[in-house]
């Protein structure tokens, strides 16, 4: 009996030991299949006859990328066709929340087990003028430790235009393949309300204004809405505000306000403040509540004037009522543009795939970025998600081309240029956030949030100095 | 006879407490101290270390001694007015999560401990369960319960209450920390609740059964007899409630970000590491990235915690003692 207990209690320490072995091993077995020791990567460089024909075979190709549906339902359609110009290799699409994809790329190059990570614009680095001011973003520290993979010297480059993508470089070079560009600083519209009430698609703020009351009067419909509760999707209005106000000067105003040239009270600024202020009195009760997620669906029931979201969002809608009828106008500026043109769209560089230099499988991420910028592959691509090419492409996409108007002379939108002083306060950092604004249940009117943001940049720039010393 | 028969017992039960040889001892308790040293104690000593580099957090970036810099950014940097708020918030939300939570739990655990309760097995387990939940689900189910316009509390707040333009609780300055307090003591309840109930196990019927004789009633029963003899439940169920809610972040970084007056100190710690996310378009508000720096926050945020449950200790002590 005593020797049993004793035979037990090995055992079960055995157990225990093996069990603890097994956690610790789960996290890589029990991963993406990416994961997985790439015993077979030789394979990887075997001409495409060796390898084996199975779709379910080949080296794992792990693609991480942010959930958009549009996109993430494109990527995963072209899993067998890759598979089929690349038998050595298995495409896996990782999706993870928009709002969680710096941190999960952080983790997974740390260790050292995806192929593919997804970035937008490589925007707000660190340079001589801001290095004592902000932090180096991760993007930067990425590449500035050797962790992306140089691509300006692969041969699918030359499929893009160069110029174009070279818009997102870093010291010149490519360290990431940009996939397109979108117009964001816009408003979707139902077209059928505007035909119905005989509104026009504005061309300056007091003509959306008057857009808005026509439909406030009318009672009938919602005016406007946002997937609020994310938050960024309104800050994001709020930059396009700037932009649509002052286009690529936006840039100079953003480095100013960092270095405390600029106030947010000063008229230029404040001005940005002011608006956010009159569209956050238009957007429907109950908006910081509605996540970005349903949002799209929630315009596409159509009885709502305004929707405001990135372009990217048009699949979303289509998908979910296929007979809305649907356009998408640029924010206006306070005045008409000096040019003589129509509001002009903000825009960014949106997905865009980089290969972290630790990959398991750089040369299948290789095979994959030459496989998407093959132009029928990028050509279907970009009618499925709604980006304005970086290749020379015709795309068939109605919604698409109804943005030329508005894309002739873009800027990068004024997100991309917005800095936050390092321990900045609350007021101050979130880019112009629309939720203090009491127009939205918030605490402050507009001239308080900017006087808060003004005392927060004054507080962190003398803490900054204050370390300094 | 009576006294040979216990001389001859005697040494038998010695020998029986010596049955297993002190390495099988070791043995069993090896996975454990392993685990712990691991998992716990290496990376509590290596955070300490940390907290006085610049590291990033980037494999294979380089990094550097800074000495105190950390703290003194900590200090200095921090606008000061945010750092008081998110303490006044971490100081509500463990004082919050720690009395509601044991007060339920213990309601819950006592109620539960009746004997002829019917399906209190069932009962158990379903009060458990959110314990086994991760905290991405747990949030996913609160954002459900209280998204709007269609989720089943603003249907509820709208139609049954009247309310013409309900509150979005979780996007509210005003709703949104007890929101998320909800939710923190909804995950947790039934993890203090099996404590209270293995506790409540152990006193004896007996004790009752003599205090119903002597003509007590419910309540002195429960105040002279339950309470003071699962006084270590309760303190043991005090401290993890007030350990884990001044570290807690998880619930509060998928639920709001730390937005809408719900950032504490553990939000902070985690948004300087990781980044906040989710403030823009193109990326978070914070750049994050700095682990050196976050593990300074992790320290001050230990010594605070540490103070904390140290005064609770003894507070508890001496009520013991006193009971």
């Amino acid at each position: 009996m005593l020797k049993l207990r004793k035979i037990l209690c090995v055992l079960l320490a055995v157990l225990m030991v093996a069990a603890l072995t097994a956690c610790s091993g789960g996290t890589t077995g029990g991963a993406p299949a990416a994961d997985k020791p790439n015993a077979d990567k030789p394979n990887a460089d075997k001409p495409a006859a060796d390898a084996p024909a199975d779709s379910s075979e080949g080296t794992p190709v792990e693609v991480l990328t942010w959930s958009n549906a549009a996109t993430v339902e494109y990527l995963k359609s072209i899993v067998d066709a890759f598979h089929e110009a690349y038998p050595q290799h298995q495409l896996v699409v990782t999706e993870v929340p928009s709002g969680e994809i710096d941190q999960v790329i952080q983790t997974r190059i740390s260790a050292a087990n995806v192929d593919i990570v997804s970035f937008q614009t490589f925007s707000r680095p660190q340079a001589d003028w801001n290095k004592d001011s902000i932090d180096k973003p991760a993007w930067q520290q990425y590449i500035d430790e050797g962790l992306l993979t140089d691509l300006t010297d692969e041969p699918y480059i030359q499929n893009y235009n160069v110029d174009t993508l070279m818009g997102n470089a870093y010291n010149d070079r490519l360290y990431s393949l940009n996939m397109g560009v979108v117009a964001y600083s816009g408003l979707f519209y139902n077209k059928a309300i505007f035909t119905e009430l005989g509104l026009e698609v504005p061309k300056t703020w007091d003509e959306f204004i008057a857009v808005c009351e026509a439909v406030k009067a009318d009672g009938r419909y919602s005016v406007l809405s946002a997937g609020a509760a994310d938050q960024w999707p309104l800050n994001m209005f709020a930059n396009a505000i700037l932009s649509a106000n002052y286009g690529d000067d936006a840039e100079q105003i953003g480095m100013k306000l960092l270095t405390g040239e600029m106030k947010h009270t000063d008229p230029e600024v404040k001005l940005v403040y002011d608006c956010m202020e009159q569209f956050a009195a238009y957007l429907e009760p109950g908006v910081t509540g509605i996540a970005y997620s349903d949002a799209p669906g929630r315009f596409a029931l159509g009885n709502m004037a305004m929707y405001a979201d990135g372009a990217w969002s048009f699949a979303d809608i289509q998908k979910a009522n296929p007979d809305i009828d649907f356009g998408y106008f640029p924010l206006p500026g306070v005045n008409a543009r000096a040019d003589g043109l129509d509001p002009q769209y903000g825009i960014k560089y949106d997905l865009s795939f980089a290969i972290p230099t630790n990959a398991p499988n750089v040369e299948g991420a290789k095979a994959f970025l030459e496989y998407v910028s093959r132009k029928d592959v990028y050509t279907a691509f970009l009618n499925a998600i709604g980006f304005t090419p970086t290749q020379d492409v015709t795309l068939e996409n109605e919604f698409l081309n109804s943005l030329a108007s508005g894309l002739q002379k873009p800027c990068l939108n004024a997100e991309m240029y917005i800095y936050s002083p390092k321990g900045v306060g609350e007021y101050g950092s979130g880019q112009f956030s629309f939720l203090y604004l009491k127009t939205l249940g918030g605490p402050l009117t507009a001239e308080e949030l900017a006087q808060k943001a003004d005392e927060d940049f004054d507080t962190a720039r003398a803490a900054l100095a204050s370390l300094a010393e | 006879m009576q006294a040979n028969h216990s001389a001859v017992n005697a040494p038998r039960r010695r020998k029986h407490i010596r049955t297993f040889p002190i390495w099988i001892v070791f043995l069993c308790m090896l996975p454990g101290l392993l685990h712990y040293t691991i998992f716990r104690l290496f990376p509590s000593a290596m955070t300490a270390v940390l907290s006085f580099t610049d590291i990033s957090g980037i494999p294979g970036s380089s990094w550097s001694w800074v000495g105190w810099a950390n703290y003194k950014e900590f200090f200095i940097l921090q606008n000061i007015r945010d750092l008081k708020a998110s303490l006044g918030r971490t100081a509500i939300y463990a004082v919050s999560v720690t009395l509601i939570q044991n007060a339920l739990a213990l309601l819950m655990a006592v109620i539960l401990n009746g004997k002829f309760l019917k399906g209190r097995n069932f009962a158990r387990a379903v009060y458990f369960m959110p314990v086994i939940l991760g905290a991405a689900v747990v949030s996913t189910i609160w954002k459900l319960m209280f998204s709007t316009p269609t989720g089943p509390i603003f249907l509820f707040m709208k139609n049954v209450l009247g309310i013409e333009n309900p509150p979005a609780i979780l996007s509210s300055y005003t709703y949104a920390f007890p929101a998320v307090i909800a939710a923190q003591i909804w995950q947790n309840m039934g993890y203090s609740m099996v404590i209270f109930l293995a506790a409540l196990q152990n006193i004896s019927a007996d004790l009752y059964e003599a205090a119903y004789i002597d003509g007590a009633n419910e309540w002195q029963v429960f105040w002279r007899i339950t309470l003071p003899l699962i006084w270590s439940a309760v303190t043991v169920n005090t401290l993890l409630a007030i350990i884990g809610s001044l570290q807690s972040y998880e619930l509060i970084m998928t639920i709001t970000r730390g937005s809408f007056n719900t950032a504490t100190l553990g939000m902070m710690v985690f948004a300087t590491a990781f980044g906040g996310g989710g403030a823009t378009a193109s990326g978070g508000t914070v750049a994050g990235m700095r682990q050196g720096y976050a593990a300074a926050e992790s320290m001050i945020l230990f010594l605070g915690v540490l103070v904390v449950t140290v005064i609770s200790q003894l507070v508890m002590k001496k009520m013991e003692a006193d009971s």
